[in-house]
């Protein structure tokens, strides 16, 4: 008896077996097109984000380069322990979390204001105008954008400079100034990239069913209330993904930017994790706690997109995953 | 990480390019200038100069295809049957815009013909140490020869030769190269700087001690703004005082707005101002350096230091020194007529500050400045500028070795070499006049494209990236008879050797990576804090005090047995 249910489980398993691998060549004959389309993508990541992530044993090891990160002898947390010793580590976490909540603040909202408000110009020519005007600055190199900044506030002779002085404002160098230091990076950065981030949202609008505004023309609501009970509803979703996606973004700020900014007289405000480990990792090649450094930021954005996504998930029910 | 460094390069890159744009106008009219070059040197051989920059070079067999050979000291070329041996060099590119060695120029040709081994080169023209790193780290595609990044550090020799990435020279330079011996016994102070220390020779210095005996690096300053004011060259630190003043209060450019001078200025960043230590009671411009009774010491957490703190708060408060920190924009101000006195930088600088100026005004005249001093009696004198700044190295999957460290020894020592290094190629770039002295001819003093004569000789390939050993001898000769070759002159002979750079043990390594990169940035923040204002001077010992506690003195402990180290090889 048991021998007899044991076998017909067994041949049940192996039916099961050979229905899977069945409805499996089906769907793969079916959706062949589909599964080619998305294999790039899938080759992306495990090459460029999933093979490398092996490269994360260097920070918990001495990296000997002609030993190779395996035959690297272990270093437990040591690299760790020194970045947390560092004299510098508070300033280092303060500077990093201002600066990307300040840049979120400024540069998340702005495109979407901008993307409402060119909705609303009805002229389409003046539409296009003032859409690439507003995206021209993303193509500029950041080093060229630092320059015009510099010059623009230079103390001698800057045209701001200049204007200030008409409201009577002394000539002073912004770029030596520590308080000074995050509204410039921040304010740079909209100026040269609200236009182009504002597309997405553009092209969110543009989706929105024209039916649903005629029919709120007819109940009489005016320019506002269908921003507000169209308009903003309708992208709300992209909204959503995108800012869940930049927090985790959020402690990734480059260090090239900000090496052509900072200065010795501004540290105390500018220096943040990138331009640290550059300093410290790379100009004098200690490759293992360069990357004990980028692995502590890359947890930390994790986590914070982890703690984003649930507060989305809970107050808005959208969400990523 | 990994997507920081792609980030990085792409913007560098892009910067690359947009550098390369504006100064790519010029190459198209490179090549007419060679064709327009007098053809009679030419005559005596197959081969015209520009020919040789255009075809490869197969036939190594002539080598005097361009006239004289020089002593070879034991060397014998070529070294291998032509194309027999092909080795990569990875390091920087040329410092000239617009030319590159990975396309090939007239003097690595030539070197190529004469020697018989082909370099291909893999050079880079920005953000090079950071790729250099990255493929040294892969520890894949390693080159036969490497330039060792960190630049300006010795730091990449630690660690490449502890990771088994370099190999021992100590060898082959016994056995292979003649020249490179002669010159460890020139200068001492090159083997010394060159020995790891377990005694190994890793990485070969680029050596500066030969042209930093003749180059000057201090102030310079607007001679004919000191003439329309009726000043005299400043001398102590109370006349330069009285002259910073006059600048910023009396017109000075006569422009008519007395406002727009800039009185004092820097090149690199303002922490570049300890050069006026020697106006107080510092016998020389060097933050590192020895006493009488031979004790190492660092000026920045003296006493004395104070002094000159206090000086230069005083100075900046009274807008007399720029507000450009990092000295981002020194060359647009020189442009624009404002820049009244330039700190640190070499003395031929002064000619291309010169000729920035003249465009917006035909009289600018820079003159070297002598040695600030504390009073009319001082004897405060100039620092040299470093020995030595990059090394480099032949690695371990280099598979002819013995090929590599004579190709060196002829770029880096033999004198054949070092006239195509200093000079470039005989009939292209210098030709003999009928005393036998060495004339440039017009693709180097009348270059239309390159109106410096340095970067002339740089875009045939002389004065190059790689195995550096500059001559002071033909650096005078670019700039004989100018104002720059009677600084140098009244230099010479005239300034103390610089505190010397040696290679660390394992432990000193450990103990300077560990400590001097927070610490520097630290001295580095409060010496701009106590000059701006932002840090009152009265914090001064409490500074001394947080320094020591990051491990001042530990450091200051490891330069000393580096400098007993130096004084051993090199026997004073």
């Amino acid at each position: 008896m048991g021998i007899l249910t044991q076998e017909s489980h067994c041949m049940k398993q192996e039916e099961r077996k050979v229905k899977a691998m069945q409805t499996l060549r089906k769907n793969i004959k079916k959706d062949w097109m589909l599964l080619l389309i998305v294999l790039p993508g899938v080759l992306y990541f495990a090459v460029f984000c999933y093979g490398p992530m092996y490269g994360i044993l260097m920070a918990f090891k001495d990296y000997n380069v002609s030993k190779g990160i395996w035959g690297s002898p272990w270093a437990g947390l040591k690299h760790f322990k020194e970045l947390v010793d560092s004299v510098y580590f508070g300033r280092l976490v303060k500077n990093t979390f201002l600066l990307s909540i300040e840049q979120l603040l400024w540069s998340f909202p702005v495109p979407i204001a901008f993307a409402l408000l060119l909705n609303e110009l009805k002229h389409h020519k003046w539409k296009r105008v003032a859409q690439t005007a507003a995206y021209l600055p993303h193509f500029i190199s950041v080093v060229v954008v630092v320059g015009i900044l510099k010059d623009l506030l230079s103390s001698d002779g800057g045209v701001l400079t200049q204007l200030l002085m008409l409201f009577g404002v002394q000539p002073k160098n912004y770029f030596n100034m520590p308080e000074a230091f995050r509204t410039l990076y921040v304010g740079s950065g909209v100026w040269q990239e609200f236009g182009w981030n504002s597309i997405i949202y553009v092209a969110a609008i543009s989706a929105i069913d024209q039916e649903m505004y005629e029919s709120a023309s007819l109940d009489g609501a005016g320019r506002w209330k269908k921003l507000l009970y169209i308009t903003l509803p309708s992208i709300a979703p992209t909204i959503i993904l995108l800012l869940i996606m930049n927090m985790g973004n959020m402690l990734n700020i480059g260090y090239e930017k900000v090496i052509l900014m900072y200065n010795s007289a501004t540290y105390s405000t500018a220096d943040i994790f990138s331009t640290y480990v550059y300093r410290k990792g790379l100009l004098s090649a200690q490759y293992s706690f360069a990357s004990a450094v980028g692995l502590a930021n890359s947890v930390i954005n994790v986590l914070i997109l982890l703690g984003a996504n649930y507060v989305a998930k809970k107050a808005a029910d959208t969400s990523i995953f | 990480m990994q997507k920081k460094i792609v980030a990085g390069l792409l913007s560098v890159m892009m910067l690359a390019t947009t550098l390369t744009g504006c100064s790519g106008s010029g190459e198209s009219s490179q090549p007419g200038e060679e064709t327009e070059q007098p053809e009679e040197v030419s005559t005596e051989e197959t081969e015209t100069p520009e020919q040789a920059d255009q075809t490869a070079p197969e036939d190594a067999s002539s080598i005097d295809a361009t006239g004289t050979v020089y002593d070879l000291g034991g060397l014998t070329l070529p070294i291998c049957d032509p194309g027999s041996v092909n080795l990569t060099y990875m390091g920087n590119d040329t410092w000239c815009a617009g030319v590159s060695y990975n396309d090939g120029t007239a003097v690595q040709q030539e070197i190529e013909k004469r020697t018989g081994v082909h370099i291909e080169w893999d050079t880079y023209s920005s953000d090079v140490e950071t790729v250099l790193q990255t493929r040294l780290a892969s520890m894949e595609g390693l080159p036969d020869m490497v330039e060792l990044p960190p630049f300006d550090s010795n730091v990449g020799v630690d660690t490449y030769s502890s990771n088994g990435v370099l190999v021992p020279l100590n060898d082959l330079i016994d056995q292979y190269a003649p020249n490179i011996q002669k010159l460890f016994e020139k200068y001492p102070a090159l083997k010394a700087m060159c020995t790891s220390s377990d005694g190994n020779i890793y990485a070969l210095a680029g050596w500066w001690g030969d042209i930093n005996d003749y180059v000057p690096d201090y102030l310079y300053i607007r001679q004919d703004w000191l003439d329309n004011l009726g000043l005299e060259m400043p001398k102590t630190v109370d006349e330069l005082y009285d002259v910073l003043v006059a600048f910023k209060e009396q017109d000075a450019n006569g422009n008519g707005d007395p406002g727009d001078e800039i009185p004092l200025a820097t090149k690199n960043g303002i922490w570049q101002l300890y050069y006026l230590m020697t106006g107080f009671g510092y016998d020389t411009n060097s933050l590192w350096y020895v006493d009488e009774n031979s004790e190492v010491h660092y000026a920045a957490v003296e006493e004395q230091y104070k002094e000159m703190l206090t000086f230069l708060n005083k100075c900046y408060a009274e807008g007399l020194i720029s507000d450009d920190l990092d000295g981002t924009m020194l060359t647009q101000n020189i442009t624009e007529d404002k820049v009244g006195i330039v700190c640190h930088d070499p003395a031929d600088n002064m000619a291309s500050s010169d000729d920035l100026a003249m465009t917006g005004n035909p009289n600018c005249d820079y003159e070297f400045m002598p040695v600030i001093q504390s009073d009319e009696n001082g004897t405060a004198q100039m620092t040299k500028r470093s020995l030595t700044w990059h090394y480099y190295g032949i690695t371990s999957a280099c598979e002819n070795p013995e090929v590599a460290i004579q190709w060196i020894d002829y770029v880096y020592a033999s004198e054949d070499g070092g006239m195509l290094y200093n000079y470039g190629i005989e009939g292209l770039t210098y030709k003999y006049d009928d005393n036998g002295e060495i004339q440039f001819t017009d693709l180097v003093t009348n270059n239309e494209t390159y109106t410096s004569a340095f970067s002339a000789l740089r875009s045939v390939g002389a004065w190059p990236t790689y195995f550096i050993n500059d001559s002071g001898e033909a650096f005078m000769k670019i700039f004989e008879g100018t104002k720059v070759e009677t600084a140098c002159k009244a230099a010479y002979n005239n300034m103390r050797d610089p505190f010397p750079e040696m290679l660390g043990t394992a432990e000193e390594s450990e103990i300077y990576t560990s400590i001097w990169p927070d610490l520097s940035t630290y001295l580095n923040e409060m010496f701009t804090a106590f000059v701006i204002g932002t840090e009152p001077l009265d914090n001064f010992d409490k500074y001394v005090e947080t320094a020591n506690s990051m491990g001042m003195q530990d450091v200051i402990e490891v330069k000393k047995a580096q400098y007993a180290r130096y004084q051993e090889i090199v026997g004073k």
